[in-house]
């Protein structure tokens, strides 16, 4: 490990072990949040007590934002003919706590599909009244569209759509 | 059976609040300024970040803008200082630093009244409140313990003039 402190140069880059002495975005990224430990840029009031408390969470995201950023980039998987899907998750409860279950769920299908390296639309909206409903469309292979429905069914069922919740299949043709 | 609805974690929470969509499924903020907050929030938490769990893609993230500001040959002081000096000039979208500070609120109230005190006494400077008396010291001479009859115990003091 370079010793931090004072400066970052393309010699500690490489001494950081990622590249051979080419700046890699990477070892610099690594090496600022390094430096930044003992000279904290003041850039948000984030009380000390929650640092330790959701430093893990942070990188978490930080790790799930660029999983889902990067989706867009990755071939899709051969898997047969591809197919035009239309996936809906239908919830009848009114409460805002279950908005916030299928706000998650929502987040939980675009990892999924950045996953499965497929590119879907995911849309939360309300529909006819207080019911909420989750749409999933886009072109997906077959395969990846089964993986993804089954992923759906049992975090549906995580979080206790399970009466609530169907995952309907409205389009599904080739394309 | 009907299973229990698991809490959603705090990381779950955090990315739901990135991808917030309005009523009509349109998401608040766009993939562009989440890409330029997350590296905002990992700078903030710097000095509790675990780099080595950190993704190559999600360094990357962090360094581009590092190559982008030139940090490379910076100290550590000049490192923070330019890394300001951008973000006061092209901040983060100001809702979704919103949307975070509630967001840590939350969490701080779910600390307990403590934490949420002691956050704000670092906030505004001021030194953790000291407790009146040490546990197991002797009481003070002439205080009485508190309880309904306390006014009865008090001595009177011979300290009053009379008019």
């Amino acid at each position: 490990m370079p010793e931090i402190g004072n400066r970052l140069t393309t010699g500690q880059v490489g001494a950081a072990g990622t590249t051979s002495g080419a700046q890699d975005a990477a070892s610099i990224g690594a090496l600022v949040l390094l430096a930044l430990k003992s000279q904290p840029a003041g850039l948000m009031s984030v009380p000390k007590e929650l640092l330790e408390q959701l430093a893990t969470a942070v990188v978490e995201l930080a790790n799930d934002v660029v999983k889902l950023q990067g989706a867009g980039a990755v071939a899709p998987p051969a898997g047969g003919p591809r197919i035009e899907a239309q996936l809906t998750i239908t919830s009848n409860c009114s409460q805002p706590r279950q908005r916030e279950h299928l706000d998650g769920l929502a987040s939980k299908i675009r990892l999924k599909c950045a996953e499965l390296g497929i590119k879907l639309d995911v849309k939360l909206g309300v529909k006819y009244g207080m019911t909420w409903q989750l749409e999933v469309g886009g072109q997906a292979s077959k395969a990846a569209l089964d993986a993804l429905r089954g992923y759906i069914g049992s975090e549906a069922r995580g979080i206790g759509l399970t009466d609530l919740a169907k995952v309907d299949v409205n389009k599904y043709d080739l394309v | 059976m009907t299973p229990q609805p698991h809490s959603p974690t705090a990381a779950e929470q955090m990315l739901a609040l990135c991808l917030r969509a309005d009523p009509d499924g349109a998401r608040l903020y766009s993939d562009a300024e989440v890409a330029a907050f997350v590296p905002f929030l990992l700078f903030a938490f710097a000095p509790a970040i675990d780099t080595s769990a950190l993704s190559p893609a999600a360094r990357a993230l962090v360094g581009s803008l590092a190559q982008r500001l030139h940090l490379d040959g910076k100290d550590a002081a000049a490192t923070a200082a330019a890394l300001r000096a951008h973000f006061a000039a092209e901040p983060p979208n100001v809702k979704l630093v919103q949307d975070f500070e509630r967001f840590f609120r939350e969490v701080l109230g779910e600390l307990g009244p403590g934490a949420a005190a002691s956050a704000f006494a670092s906030f505004v400077g001021a030194a953790a409140p000291k407790p009146l008396s040490t546990a197991g010291a002797p009481r003070p001479a002439g205080t009485v313990p508190a309880s309904p009859f306390a006014r009865f115990q008090v001595q009177p003091t011979s300290t009053k003039k009379e008019s």
